[in-house]
């Protein structure tokens, strides 16, 4: 089935359809909502988003554009939502810790193992997190799903030139935050 | 090269993205300069993360909990249109009681003004003491 098929198919309703898009880019989807949540939970909590808004937008996709970038710009914003009201949500947790005991801070669930590389993650994702949206953005589908810059660019809908630029601040910034940690932790 | 030159260049050599002039500069401050040796050793762990966080193993139930986000909540589904509104308008009458009663009760301390001295003019025992002092009671 080609993706051109697999769209109509879910635009009309077509279930085999939605669970072969679902199957084929689940992980596509998932890898780029971690790249911005840090958490495979709720990344997978937020994919699943991802897929609903999907199924329930399918008749609106304009057939020019790629499955794949569609599914990426979708993926980026919901994660960046997501990212905005945990924030919000973490103004709240000094109020929520009086209530409940047991609070598992966001972002503790990586595959990485150990306590070295657990702190070297939360490091790098804390580093990642102070990026500018479009920064963060332009990194995680670089680094994490290896897009080039045109594939990059073309998610973005900016030139090749200007994701260049965003992805050199963007390594800059997070050696200047990797240094400032490192320095802090008497290196 | 000084530090700060080497720290300018250091993620870019990391990441195979120096012209191989500025990139055996960059290596030749390494050799020499032991802080910018471990700060380059300790970012290159750092970046390894984001490899070893590629491509997490998803839960094998993804589709069944994206098809249950689909498909509305049981026990809603088949609620008429009316159904929605009748919680909020009865709260709503709720509420609007409240403060009524509460304006109400607000207005009572006026129409007490007259019932408290009926009140006192019914208990006379306690109003004739308040009149007469102790002292001239027990001396009748």
């Amino acid at each position: 089935m080609t993706e051109a098929e697999m769209i109509q198919g879910v635009a009309s309703g077509d279930e085999n359809a939605f669970r072969l898009l679902v199957e084929s880019y689940r992980q596509q989807v998932v890898n780029t909502c971690f790249g911005i949540v840090h958490n495979l939970a709720d990344a997978e909590d937020v994919a699943q988003e991802v897929f609903v808004e999907v199924f329930r937008s399918a008749s609106g996709f304009r057939a020019d554009a790629r499955l794949s970038t569609w599914l990426y710009r979708i993926a980026v914003n919901r994660s960046l939502n997501w990212v905005r009201s945990r924030k919000r949500r973490n103004w709240l947790l000094p109020f929520e810790g009086i209530f409940s005991a047991a609070h598992e801070p966001a972002g503790t669930e990586t595959p990485a193992s150990g306590i070295e590389s657990r702190q070297r993650a939360q490091l790098l994702h804390r580093a990642v997190d102070s990026l500018p949206d479009n920064q963060r953005t332009a990194f995680v589908l670089n680094k994490y799903e290896e897009l080039s810059y045109q594939q990059v660019a073309e998610v973005m809908e900016l030139s090749v030139a200007a994701v260049e630029s965003l992805l050199h601040r963007a390594r800059k910034n997070l050696q200047k935050k990797l240094y400032a940690c490192y320095r802090k932790n008497g290196l | 090269m000084k530090c700060k030159r080497c720290h300018n260049d250091l993620i870019f050599y990391l990441e195979g993205q120096l012209d191989s002039p500025r990139a055996a500069q960059v290596e030749k401050h390494l050799e020499e300069c032991p802080s910018c040796r471990d700060f380059a050793a300790l970012l290159r762990e750092t970046l390894s993360v984001v490899a070893a966080e590629r491509n997490p193993e998803t839960s094998p139930f993804f589709y069944s909990r994206v098809k249950a986000r689909l498909s509305p909540p049981s026990g809603t589904a088949d609620r008429p249109q009316w159904a929605w509104w009748l919680q909020p308008a009865f709260f709503t009458l709720l509420l609007l009681l409240g403060i009524f009663s509460g304006i109400k009760i607000g207005q009572l301390p006026q129409a007490s003004h007259h019932s408290r001295l009926t009140s006192e003019e019914l208990v006379p025992g306690f109003n004739e003491m308040k009149a007469e002092p102790i002292e001239t009671f027990l001396m009748e």
